[in-house]
């Protein structure tokens, strides 16, 4: 196990939630992700340095929502990071090997829907995935089965956005060739096989994730204010606001020097506010 | 392209949604129960969404056609508007959808019959009262024509109507659904329009204004009423000479007398919106203006909507009649 670093220092973008060893494996190679923890059943493995992070949450659905929320609470992970829930799934259609992005989740237990992630049209197919409380076998109808899915959807979505949240499903059985003849070496070449192209939806999910981040990180140089000044919620909120317009409107213009004058929260909220007004004049779009 | 189609069970035989998955032959479609289990739910991100938005084919079941709000009509006594589509293809950073609903796939309601049917039933109830009715409070009526056929539809609707207006709220340049049939005397064609340097910043996806202007053209010069909406005003600096400028290209070698009516209308949102939409956009320059909030309303403030309101109106004044003009305040 690795000696724990302070969570605050983790910049993660992405967390994976797998069900099984055998289908982490491969990501933990991928992005080697070094054991974090290993407490209530749930390993946690982490790289800060590329910003992944993955929990095993066992098979089924309440394990798959319950281990989101672990690995959320552990490493307190941000609003902007994606969530990503990768695993095998059955379905009516050969050949196995296949990956899709699961666009439709239904739970046939409780009959709800879910409809994750933006859609990567362009690097992956789309299907829709039945999350069952047993293995499918007589594969019902022409959709991916599995057994996860909708307790991750559940949740997930609560800790960052529904379209940063994302099925990833690699077809392991089928009605020609049975879940019995699975082993856990077929499940990690499974994964293996489709490195390439999780590759291309993962660049593309980090792509998300980092335009999202930015839109929501208050700079670091607004909270030195906030050691400094005493500020009210509604003042704080206020400050956080008004800086953002300001520096949208003078991107080149240094916090410090505007407010050089300022001696409370209102004034250097009245300092930003005044800055904007004198430029309404020559407002350019 | 639409890539996914999100069709409601109940809708999928419909000859519309099959006319439209025809149309798309290319999209994957999806059977749901309720178009509300996906569209504007918690937790979903508009912005995200709008890099891919599906379409979603659905039955609207009430509210086909409801009261415009004060000060959105032109000079009829009473106004309604419908709305046939949820959400736009086109990305401007003012409009109001953003701040709306938290998602941005398209929703198409499909039953086209109870729209005519609930407009009939209100030109009914009120056959001693002057009405208009908007389309393209919700979406673009004509962005989308090439797929739903509903401006199509409601054209030969409205012209067993003509004492009843039909303004048509758009962007777009597909005008041939129009042009390949007669123009029709109480359907008003109304293109929003800014100056083109600020429609290039703003008006994402969207056709260029020079391209807009052309199309009203050449609509007014087939015989189509036509309206123009300097709806809203946005204040940047020399926004006098890039108004100025627009309107005498738009008056410039145009048939007057097609030109039905002029409004302009200041850019104001409700607080709540405001906030969401700046949410979404932090970084936009038309966000970081310092805008004032009065009685719930986001806005430039009275004195810069005076000034740019009075400006307009005496522009206008020089190429048309002043019972021409209006000032939306919505």
């Amino acid at each position: 196990m690795i000696e724990l670093p302070d969570i605050r220092d983790i910049e993660l973008k992405i967390c994976w939630v797998i069900a099984l060893a055998p289908e982490a494996n491969p990501i933990i190679d991928l992005f080697d992700l070094r054991l974090f923890s290993n407490e209530l059943d749930f390993p946690v493995y982490v790289n800060q340095e590329n910003g992944h992070a993955l929990v095993i949450s066992g098979i089924g659905k309440t394990k798959a929502a319950a281990a989101t929320t672990y690995l959320k609470t552990l490493l307190n992970v941000k609003k902007y990071v994606g969530w990503i829930n990768l695993g095998i799934a059955g379905f009516h259609l050969e050949p196995v090997g296949r990956l899709f992005q699961v666009i439709k989740v239904h739970d046939i237990g409780s009959k709800r829907s879910y409809f994750p992630g933006l859609r990567l049209s362009k690097i992956v197919q789309h299907q829709t995935l039945y999350t069952v409380s047993q293995p499918e076998t007589a594969y019902s109808d022409s959709v991916l089965f599995d057994m996860e899915a909708s307790g991750f959807c559940e949740i997930a979505p609560m800790f960052s956005c529904n379209e940063l949240v994302f099925v990833l499903k690699i077809v392991s059985d089928t009605p020609e060739s049975p879940i019995g003849s699975i082993s856990k070496k077929t499940i990690t070449q499974l994964i293996h096989q489709n490195i390439e192209k999780l590759q291309k939806i993962i660049h593309t999910i980090e792509k998300l994730v980092s335009d999202e981040k930015k839109r929501l990180k208050i700079p670091e140089e607004v909270f030195q204010y906030f050691d400094k000044y005493h500020f009210t919620k509604s003042n704080r909120n206020k400050f956080i606001q008004t800086y953002k317009k300001w520096k949208s409107a003078f991107p080149n213009r240094k916090l410090e020097n505007t407010l050089a004058t300022g001696n409370s929260a209102s004034k250097l909220i009245s300092s930003l506010e005044s800055e904007l007004v004198s430029a309404i004049k020559e407002w350019k779009l | 392209m639409i890539d996914s189609i999100f069709a409601e069970r109940e809708v999928l035989d419909h000859p519309i949604a099959q006319k439209v998955i025809k149309r798309l032959k290319h999209a994957d479609v999806f059977e749901i129960e309720r178009y509300q289990e996906m569209f504007n739910k918690r937790q979903q991100n508009f912005r995200i969404q709008k890099q891919n938005p599906a379409l979603i084919l659905a039955r609207k079941h009430d509210n086909f056609v409801l009261p415009a709000p004060q000060g959105f009509g032109l000079d009829a006594q009473k106004n309604y508007y419908f709305s046939h589509m949820y959400n736009c293809i086109y990305d401007c950073r003012y409009c109001f959808l953003q701040g709306m609903y938290s998602s941005a796939n398209y929703v198409l309601f499909v039953n086209y019959e109870d729209f005519f049917k609930a407009i009939s039933d209100t030109i009914d109830k009120n056959t001693d009262t002057s009405l208009t009715f908007f389309s393209g409070y919700d979406c673009d009526s004509l962005a989308f024509e090439k797929i739903t056929g509903f401006a199509e539809k409601a054209l030969e609707f409205f012209t067993n109507f003509s004492s009843v207006e039909l303004e048509l709220r758009t962007k777009s340049i597909v005008s041939e659904t129009l042009l390949k049939r007669s123009p029709i005397s109480n359907c008003i064609v109304a293109y929003s329009l800014s100056p083109s340097n600020l429609a290039g910043v703003l008006d994402n996806k969207a056709p260029s204004i020079e391209r807009r202007v052309n199309a009203l053209k050449t609509l007014a010069k087939n015989g189509w009423p036509v309206g123009l909406r300097f709806d809203p005003l946005i204040y940047c600096s020399g926004w006098e000479n890039l108004y100025s400028q627009l309107i005498q290209d738009i008056f410039t070698d145009i048939n007057i007398d097609k030109v039905h009516s002029v409004s302009h209308g200041p850019l104001r949102f409700p607080k709540e919106m405001y906030k969401k939409i700046t949410s979404l956009y932090p970084d936009d320059k038309l966000f970081s203006f310092p805008m004032e909030t009065k009685g719930g309303i986001v806005s430039y403030g009275t004195d810069i909507e005076q000034e740019m309101s009075l400006f307009l109106q005496s522009e206008l004044e020089k190429y048309t009649t002043k019972k021409k003009i209006f000032r939306c305040l919505v």
